[in-house]
Parts: C-alpha cells; sequence; structure tokens
C-alpha cells in the first residue's frame, strides 16, 4: 500500500486552513496583548509614613505588591538595590536588619573607619561595684560580661563557644569582657575571680577590651604557664591578637579572638602531664603572657658584692680598652691626614760614604 | 761607630777600617763606581711573588707618604762569600738611585732591609740622618721581632712588619705636621711620557756651609 493511498486530500486542505488561522490569531495576540512597563521616575513615599515600602515584609502581608486598576502599569518594581535619592536618610535597604537576622545582612553594613587606640592616660578603672561582681561570678560561667556590653547573638554564640571548650578541654578559658577604655585595676587579683577557681583547675583568663584586641591580656594558671616555652606562650599570644585583627567589627573581633586562643589552649594542653604538677610552696596566682617575662628576674636580685664585682669589671674593661685604643692609635700606621717630619741632623762622613758610613745591624735567624 | 764588614770599632776620622781595609773606594772597586738604578724591592732571589710584591708597594708608598722625607727599600737576594750584608747596604744607600714616590728624597734617609736566604741573615743600613734615631739596639730589637717570620720563609710578611716597627720608632723622634697638599706640577709634561726616566739629582754636598757669624 503506497504512502498517498492512506492520506485523505479532504483532511489535509481542513488541517492547512486551520494551521493558516491559528499563526494569524497568535500573531494578532502579540500585537495586541500589553508588555508590563516600568516606570523610570523613582517611586514617591509618604515621608510622613516611613518604612511603608516594606510592610509587605511583614507577617500577614502579601509578598507582592497590589497590581495597580490600570492593566499593563506596574508602580512599583524590585528597587532594594537602588537607593533612592528622594527617601529620608534614615531609611534605606539597611533598614531590613529591623526584621531579618543581622547576619543575613553582614554584607550590607557601612564599612567602619579603623579604630583609634584608647591612649594609655585615657584608660579608666573597672568601676569598683563592679570589681566585685567579678569575684563572685559563678564558676561554671565562663563569659565574663558585667557590663553586657555584647549584643544577645554575639553572647549566645561565644557562650555556646565557651561551655563547648569547657567541656572538651583540660585547660578552662575564661573570658572577661572590659569596654573599650577600661581597665582591670592593679588591685583587683585576677586569680580571685568567679571564686578563685582559676587557681583551683588549669585555666586561661583573657581580659579583653572590647575594640581594642592589642590591649587583650591573657593569664594563666600556673600549671598550664610551665607548660611551654615563654617564646610559645607569647606567640601564642600574639597570634590571637593578630588573627583578631583580620576583623573591623568588634564583636567579629571578640569571636575570631575566642576561637583562635580555644584552637591555641587545645594544642598547648597537648604539652600538658595528665596529670598537673602540684606547686607546693608557690603562691597560688595567676601568671601573665607578657614580654617583660623574657627579662631575667635574678639579675635584679643579685646581692650588692656581685653588682660591686660587676661594675669594677665593667670600669678595668672600659679601661683596657681605652687604652688599647690609644695604644693602637700610636702604634698603627695611620692613614689620616697627618705626616711626621724628622729632624735634621749634620752627620761626618766616615768611610768615604757620601749618603751612608754603613750603619745598622745584622741578625742571622738560622734555626 | 763600627766596620760594616768586620763590625771593628772605627773612629769619625778615618778613611779605612784599620783592621780589614774596608772603605767607600775599596767596596767600589768590588761593585763599581757608577750609580744604579733600583726598585725599592728588589728580589734577586725570587721569594716575592707578584700579590706580595704589589701589596708591599702599597706599603711602602703609605710610608713614604707619612715620612715625607724617607723611603725603605728592600733587598733579596743570595750574596757571594767575599760580600756581607752591610757591605752592600753601604754600597746601595751611596750608589743607589731608588725609584721612590718621589725621586728627590735623599738617600741619607734611606733606609735600606737586606735579606739573604741562603745565609738566613737579614740587615737594617741606614742613611746619616737616620743614625741617631735607629741606632743599632733598635735595629736589633726589630729585626729580632721579625725573626720568627723569616724563619718561617715569610718574606713578605717580614718585610711588611719591619716597615711597621721602622714606622713606630721613627715616630718617637718626630714631629707630626698637617698632610701637605699636593702641589701642581711644576711643568707641563712629563719626561716618563716620552718613555725617559728621570735618574735622581746630583747628590748635595753632606755637610751644609757654614755661616760665619758677623763682626761687631
Amino acid at each position: 500500500m503506497s504512502l498517498h493511498a492512506r492520506i485523505d486530500p479532504a483532511k489535509a486542505v481542513i488541517a492547512a486552513f486551520f494551521a493558516m488561522v491559528c499563526c494569524a490569531m497568535a500573531q494578532s495576540i502579540d500585537e495586541e496583548l500589553p508588555l508590563p512597563r516600568w516606570e523610570r521616575e523613582a517611586p514617591r513615599v509618604d515621608a510622613s509614613d516611613p518604612g511603608n515600602a516594606f510592610n509587605s515584609l511583614l507577617p500577614g502581608e502579601t509578598l507582592v505588591p497590589a497590581l495597580p486598576e490600570e492593566p499593563g502599569m506596574l508602580r512599583f518594581g524590585p528597587r532594594l538595590n537602588d537607593t533612592p535619592t528622594s527617601l529620608s536618610p534614615q531609611i534605606g535597604p539597611t533598614d531590613l536588619s529591623l526584621f531579618l537576622h543581622g547576619s543575613l545582612l553582614q554584607q550590607a553594613k557601612p564599612a567602619q573607619a579603623p579604630r583609634v587606640p584608647t591612649p594609655v592616660m585615657a584608660l579608666r578603672d573597672l568601676p569598683a561595684d563592679l570589681t566585685k561582681a567579678l569575684t563572685e561570678s559563678p564558676a561554671n560561667t565562663y563569659l565574663i560580661d558585667p557590663q553586657s556590653l555584647l549584643p544577645e547573638v554575639a553572647r549566645g554564640d561565644l557562650e555556646r563557644l565557651l561551655d563547648f571548650h569547657a567541656g572538651d578541654a583540660r585547660i578552662r578559658f575564661y573570658l572577661l569582657v572590659l569596654d573599650a577604655d577600661q581597665k582591670l585595676p592593679d588591685t583587683i587579683d585576677p586569680a580571685l575571680i568567679a571564686f578563685g577557681a582559676l587557681t583551683r583547675y588549669p585555666s586561661c583568663l583573657a581580659i579583653y577590651p572590647s575594640g581594642e584586641p592589642w590591649r587583650a591580656r591573657v593569664l594563666l594558671s600556673p600549671s598550664v604557664h610551665d607548660t611551654a616555652s615563654h617564646e610559645t606562650l607569647l606567640e601564642m599570644a600574639a597570634d590571637c591578637i593578630r588573627d583578631a585583627q583580620q576583623a573591623d567589627d568588634a564583636d567579629e573581633q571578640l569571636h575570631r579572638y575566642a576561637v583562635r586562643l580555644s584552637t591555641r589552649l587545645f594544642w598547648l594542653q597537648k604539652s600538658m602531664p595528665e596529670k598537673p604538677v602540684a606547686h607546693v610552696g608557690v603562691s597560688p596566682s595567676l601568671r601573665e603572657i607578657t614580654s617583660a617575662d623574657a627579662a631575667p628576674k635574678t639579675a635584679l636580685l643579685l646581692p650588692l658584692w656581685s653588682k660591686l664585682l660587676l661594675g669594677c669589671s665593667a670600669t678595668l674593661l672600659i679601661l683596657w680598652l681605652s687604652m688599647r685604643h690609644l695604644v693602637m692609635r700610636r702604634t698603627q700606621p695611620t692613614t689620616t691626614g697627618q705626616v711626621w717630619m724628622l729632624p735634621e741632623v749634620e752627620a761626618q762622613p766616615r768611610l768615604g760614604g757620601a749618603f751612608s758610613a754603613g750603619a745598622g745591624a745584622v741578625l742571622s735567624y738560622k734555626r | 761607630m763600627k766596620c760594616p764588614h768586620c763590625s771593628s770599632p772605627l773612629s769619625p776620622s778615618q778613611a779605612s777600617c784599620t783592621q780589614c781595609g774596608f772603605s767607600a773606594s775599596a767596596i767600589r772597586a768590588y761593585l763599581g763606581a757608577d750609580w744604579v738604578r733600583l726598585e725599592r724591592l728588589t728580589d734577586v732571589a725570587g721569594r716575592l711573588n707578584l700579590r706580595e710584591t704589589r701589596h708591599l708597594e702599597v706599603v711602602l708608598d703609605e710610608f713614604e707618604r707619612r715620612f715625607p722625607q724617607c723611603f725603605m727599600a728592600a733587598y733579596i737576594g743570595v750574596l757571594p762569600d767575599t760580600l756581607t750584608l752591610p757591605d752592600l747596604g753601604f754600597w746601595l744607600i751611596n750608589h743607589g738611585a731608588f725609584q721612590t714616590h718621589q725621586i728627590s728624597r735623599r738617600n741619607d734617609f734611606a733606609i735600606v732591609m737586606l735579606m739573604d736566604p741562603l745565609r738566613e741573615e737579614a740587615a737594617f743600613i741606614v742613611g746619616y740622618a737616620l743614625e741617631r734615631i735607629l741606632t743599632e739596639p733598635v735595629l736589633v730589637k726589630i729585626l729580632s721581632k721579625l725573626s720568627r717570620k723569616l724563619k718561617g720563609g715569610s718574606i713578605a710578611a717580614g718585610i711588611e712588619e719591619g716597615c711597621a716597627l721602622i714606622d713606630q720608632a721613627l715616630r718617637r723622634s718626630a714631629r707630626q705636621e698637617p698632610r701637605l697638599r699636593e702641589s701642581a706640577p711644576s711643568m707641563v709634561g712629563d719626561a716618563s711620557d716620552l718613555g725617559l726616566q728621570s735618574l735622581r739629582p746630583a747628590p748635595r754636598p753632606i755637610t751644609r756651609p757654614h755661616v760665619t757669624p758677623r763682626a761687631h
């Protein structure tokens, strides 16, 4: 059976006519249907009702603005990334942080100017009423923020971090947060903080001025301090400060500092003996990691006779060096602009020599 | 005063040694009466290499800059048995035209160091102007300090140290003055440009003319 025998010519004509009609209708629809158009002008916002542009984000509101009655005219477009010039300065895209978690809009925060370090003379002691609160802080509260300087989210993050650290590490990590221009008074013994828990267990206390990580102090209990060399501890403290300074935001700096110090304490405990060494006869005080520790303290405790001996030795050495220098200047050929003139003497010629009579000396150096 | 040949004592008025007959005419008959051109370093024995020679040239230049009147020369050679080191020193100072930094220096301010590596002897001979400064005991002391280096065969080091010790001894009798500025050349050209080398000017009279006091 051939192919032409199976196709009905009448049906083929009808199908072709139907296809032509459909194409013509589709063309007319494309020409007639209006497309949505965007206004080039900025939306007008009622200044008396700021924030009304974001009401749609509130619960219960529709996410899509209502279409205008006139078809084809969409009056509001997605303009979140544009800052309308007509908006009041109090309103901007960052207002979304009022409704969303801050971390979602972290990138939208304006860049902060570099912080100017607080001068040493401008530092003030922690208020006296708060110092008592430090000593009465519970031993299992590792984040000590008596002035509630930290925002709630950052506080929660740090508390979880320090709790996790305390549960998994042998060195307890206490973090005391002060204000940027505050310091711990010299009258307070850090060992008394948290009912003296820092001296009873291997502990680390970091005193952190918010926004100024370079002034952070690290104190260790004696058993931890003796674990590593002074250079290692100094490097650890410097590393934490360096890592904190990678961030600009004060809370982010504190977060990075705490994470870094927690990590370094984990490293440090690897070199700790399983059973901590008992420090018999040693006062249970914390030891701070400072560069001043590098100076040999025994040099200051020398007896008087040793100091006198050292002084005399130094004086003799200086005298000997001075004399040697003078002698060397005298004996060594000088290359300065000085010449030496010998006296002219009259001599009677001898043996018929015009310039010399053979005066001199002879020496045999035979072995 | 001693005879350079036999070390017997001499009086200033003697024209020759009464013991051995040494005199200027005697040594001239043996070595010649003409002037001879000499470098400051004459190494007939071949004991100095090129680097040592260059270094010693610098050392001797510095010595001459510090002592504008003096110069020092060194002779290293094996002498015949009939000739002593002081004999040769005597003849060199009286007949040598040394190629010094400034050719106009007088030979009576000369210091000649002589070494015979075969005899293992060293000597210092000085001109008249330095006899009272570099006396025999001073020179013997200097030579004894050099003997260790010379025994070890370090001829160049011995010459350098000898120059330094002579320098030290001369300063005790010298007065210090600021160095004179290099004077401008007195003539436009230089004989050396023509390939000619000038010899030392004729020796001046040893004694200065006496000035007779005026009669009042």
